[in-house]
This record gives C-alpha cells, structure tokens and sequence, in this order.
C-alpha cells in the first residue's frame, strides 16, 4: 500500500477512491433515511395526534439516529480493525512474506472517520427536522399513498436531463481513453482527470436513469403509435417509469458493481501479468552480469555434471 | 354545557386560480355528553368538517372553540398541549402501532401526559373490561381481528378522558357483527362516562346510535335529526328517509 501510495498514479487513485466512497455511503445513507422515515409517517402523526410536540418528536428520533450511529460505528470500527489485520494475513500468505501481522490502529483514520459520520448525521437530523416541520398532521397519515411517482409525460425538461446525462457519460469515457496516452503527468493533474472521469460518469448515469431512459423509450413508443404488443405493455412502459422512480438507487448500484468488475479485472491483470513480465524480463534461470562469474557458474555445473545450455549477449 | 363551539367555518382548497370550497359556513355545536354524527353523500365535506374541528386541519376562515378555548389561533404547542389533554380520536384504518402490545397501545396517551403507573392501570383494567379487551392485553395487533382492533383504538381514544372524541367512519372498515357491537360500546361509554363524541358515517345504522344526526350537502348543513324518546328502529327509518330526500339528484332541467 505503501508502494501504491508513492506513485504518481497510484496516489491519485487512491484519493479518489476515498473521496468516491464517502460520497456513496453519504448518498447511500441520506437515501436509507428518507425511506425510513417515510415509513415511520404515520407513527410520527400519530404522536402528534395524541399530543407530543414536533420538538419533542424530532429530539426522540434524534436521540434513537444518535444510538443507532454510534453504535454502528463504534461496531465498524472493531470490525475494521480484526479484519485489517486478517486480509494483511492473507496478503502476506499470498504474497508468501514470512512475518507476523501486527494490529494495525490508525489514530488518523479514526478520527476521520468520526468526522465523516458526524457530517452525515447533521445533515440527517437536519432533513429528518424538515421533514417533521413541513408535513402537517394530514399529509403524514397520507404519506404512503404518495411514494409512487404521478405519471406524467415526457417534458422538455426530461429530454434536455436525458441528452445531457449521455453526453457526460460519453465525455468521461473520452476523458479516461486520454488518460494514459498524453499530458497528464503531475498528482494533482491526475487527481483532477480521475475525478471529472468518476464524477461525470457516475452523475451521467443517475441522469441516464432518470431521464435517458424514458427519453428513448419514449421514442420507441411513439414510433409505435399506440399499438403495443402485450410483451411491449409488460416491458416498456413499466421499466420507463420504475427506472425514473428509483434512480438514485439503481445508480449506486451501477457504480458499485462497475467500480467491483473494474478493480477485481484490474487484479487479474497484474496478477496475470506479473508472470509475463517475468518471463520476458529473466527468460533464463541465472543470469549473471559479468563473465568471470558466468564462468564459475559453468565451472560448477560441469564438476556437478548438471545440463545447461548458456546464452551469451 | 358547550363543549364544541363552531362558527361560520369555511374552508377551501387549492390555490388562487383553481379554489375548490369544501365548506361553506357551518355553525355547530356540540353539548357536553351528546353523540352526534354526520351524515352526508361522499364528497359533501363530512371528513374535512371532522378534521378542521378536530384540529388536524387549518380553516380559511371562522372560529372553533372547544371547552371556550380559541382553536384555531392556537400555535403549534399551544396545539399539541391541547391535544393531549381535550382530544381523542379513533380512525377508520385503527392507526394503531404494530410494534406496541394492545395494552401499551391504549396507554400511549398516558405515558404522554405522564400519568402516575398505578393511576395508569386502574383507567385501563376499568376501560378495557368494558369494552371487552382486557384478555387481549398482552396481544399484538397483527394478532387480533378488526373489531378489536377498532376497540382497541376506542379504548386509546377514551382512555385519558378527553372533553370531546372525534371518530372518522369508524365502522367503515368492520363487519356489520362488529360495527354493532362496537356502536353499542359506544354508546354505552357515551351514557356511563358523559363522553362527548363526535362521529363521521355514512352508515345509517351507524348513525342511529347516536342522539343527534345532522346532515351535510355540498358544504353546508341541510338539516338535523334529534333522536329524543324514539326507540332506534324508527330514528333509523327517520335518518333513511331524510337521506332519501337528500340523496336524490335534481333533475331541474
């Protein structure tokens, strides 16, 4: 890791690959949030109804979020520690390194750790605030009926998110095929390039999601001019709007398996590669650098009446 | 004594250019230890009336004075408080808490007005042996059937004594063996206890029950049944047969 961290490439990557995954669990977790308590509406009209304030409300939900982080990060973070230490044991089976894996505890990470929790769970109590203040009594017991999006037609506004979340795809993709062929080449230009190509293809995708999809189907449905075929009724229309609908998570889910496929070919491929770099690197079984030694070496081979056959270059 | 005091309630909705008004000037009011109920054809604005009386709702303009308390400039806790303590309601879909025992269900309103525990469980031994759920104390509300979990919220509604109960279509959910029989506990808690309740139905059955019936059309009150010395049966043919006039379509043209 350490290695990793001191190439130009390397250090950018890793950057990256830190910011990227505390912007999903971030994401990930306010979308939870919004799910839970859209569930829990009614309970929280309820005790309104029965006559507990909407301070006194938010101060309970808070105290239960309050219970539930800090557990589950006091939990994440002893979990992180025992498995840190047993990938490095596998690491170092793997790699064949006779050493003892020490327990690794970094003040550091901790410590950013909590910050990053922290922030999130402000801007949880901060929605979950909003959301109890906005709705009144009325709208929470009717909450439920609302969760699934009006279908509406295809708007202006829907066709321009569409074009646009594919331009942003195809932009990141040009920008990563440049990536290794030209000027490129201090830490903070790579940072840069790497950002721009995850964050335009990951916000080119929720967009294709949330707009590409239907735009194009739409499309489809209009060449049809009405008439659909029963497998057209089942397909069509239903992914067109559940697509739209469900968006934010469909994108995590894209962007995890992409990053999981990426990283787990990139691993094979270096770990395929290490063996033909060797082979092409050292093709003999010694090679020796000067010819005095070279000639000892073959002195030996024949007391000991061992084959070989030498190259000389 | 006067418990609920409305006067010229209005109430619109949707905004500037498309307003839709639901009520249109209702003057009600309500004694202590009467059941009322109000009647009137879906879309007439029963369920709205129940709700802005009841302080779930905002009105555009009027006043509503419950226990010659102002309502409706009330500000949130000012609202909640009295909530807690003047108000208690039961819904046609229960709302009860699926994580919560029948018991801690019905004893919710008093843990919030922080009753003494022993004070808690005397109301509800009482409570539930009259409405005939103290065997269920223990069950959870998946486990019971709708009936009982109708009487369950009744028994949530009632149990803090609140000056009025407001109860939105509570048999609409009920088979007709329970919805008597829940009317009848009802009713039977409305004479013992003087509880003041007021009842959204469409069901003249429903309806029959209680002492004063008034009828609502398009936003405003059409007229009102006083139940008096009659027996049930004929107050019920009396409701049937306004209904049949209020129902009826005008053909003018």
């Amino acid at each position: 890791m350490d290695e990793a961290k001191g190439t130009i490439k390397g250090s950018a990557a890793i950057r990256v690959a830190s910011y990227l995954l505390v912007t999903i669990v971030s994401i990930f977790l306010l979308y939870a949030n919004t799910i839970f308590i859209k569930r829990r509406s009614k309970e929280i009209g309820l005790f309104q109804l029965i006559g507990m304030t909407k301070g006194k409300i938010f101060r309970i939900l808070s105290i239960e979020n309050f219970i539930l982080y800090s557990g589950s990060v006091i939990l994440g973070i002893f979990g992180g520690l025992v498995g840190s230490k047993l990938i490095l044991m596998i690491l170092f089976k793997v790699t064949g390194v006779q050493s003892i894996a020490a327990l690794q505890f970094s003040s550091q990470a901790v410590s950013q750790t909590l910050v990053v929790f922290g922030v999130i769970y402000l801007l949880i109590m901060l929605m979950n605030y909003r959301f109890i203040k906005r709705q009144s009594i009325l709208s929470l017991f009717n909450v439920k009926a609302k969760t699934e999006e009006k279908v509406k037609k295809v708007s202006f506004v829907e066709i321009t998110i569409g074009i646009v979340g594919i331009l942003f795809i195809i932009s990141g993709y040009y920008v990563s095929s440049q990536l290794f062929t030209s000027d490129f080449s201090t830490a903070s230009e790579f940072f840069m390039a790497m950002s721009f190509i995850l964050g335009s293809v990951i916000i080119g995708t929720y967009l294709f999601y949330k707009g590409s999809v239907s735009f194009i189907f739409n499309i489809v449905r209009k060449n049809k001019n009405g008439y659909l075929s029963i497998n057209e009724v089942l397909s069509l229309s239903s992914i067109m709007f559940r697509m739209k609908s469900n968006s934010l998570l469909l994108t995590i889910i894209t962007t995890v398996s992409a990053l999981a496929i990426g990283l787990l070919s990139l691993t094979y491929i270096s770990y395929y590669s290490a063996e033909k770099v060797a082979v092409s690197n050292v093709p003999s079984d010694f090679s020796l650098d000067n010819v005095q030694n070279a000639d000892m070496v073959k002195e030996t081979f024949t007391i000991n009446h061992i084959d070989f056959t030498a190259h000389e270059i | 004594m006067t418990i609920l005091d409305a006067k010229k309630i209005h109430k619109s909705f949707g905004n500037k250019f498309n307003k839709q008004e639901v009520l249109k000037g209702i003057d009600l009011s309500i004694q202590k230890g009467e059941f009322v109920s109000i009647m009137g054809a879906s879309g007439s604005g029963k369920t709205t009336l129940l709700n802005v009386l009841s302080s779930i709702d905002k009105i555009s303009s009027g006043t509503i004075m419950i226990e010659g308390k102002e309502m409706t400039s009330m500000k949130e806790k000012k609202l909640a408080e009295f909530r807690k303590n003047h108000l208690g309601f039961i819904f046609q879909e229960y709302n009860l808490l699926d994580t919560l025992t029948v018991k801690e269900n019905i004893l919710l309103p008093l843990s919030i007005t922080k009753t003494p525990k022993k004070e808690a469980n005397q109301l509800f031994d009482a409570l539930a042996k009259e409405l005939g759920i103290l065997e269920l104390s223990n069950k959870y509300p998946s486990e019971i059937s709708g009936g009982q979990k109708q009487r369950t919220s009744a028994a949530r509604a009632f149990i803090h004594k609140p000056s009025i109960i407001f109860a939105d279509e509570p048999t609409g959910a009920l088979d007709s063996k329970s919805a008597t029989d829940l009317l009848n506990k009802m009713s039977e808690l409305n004479q013992k206890r003087k509880a003041t309740i007021l009842m959204v139905t469409h069901d003249p059955v429903a309806a029959s029950y209680c002492s004063r019936v008034i009828f609502i059309k398009d936003g405003q009150i059409y007229t009102q049944l006083m139940k008096g010395e009659e027996t049930r049966q004929t107050f019920f043919k009396d409701i049937l047969k306004t209904q049949g006039v209020l129902g009826g379509v005008q053909n003018e043209h």
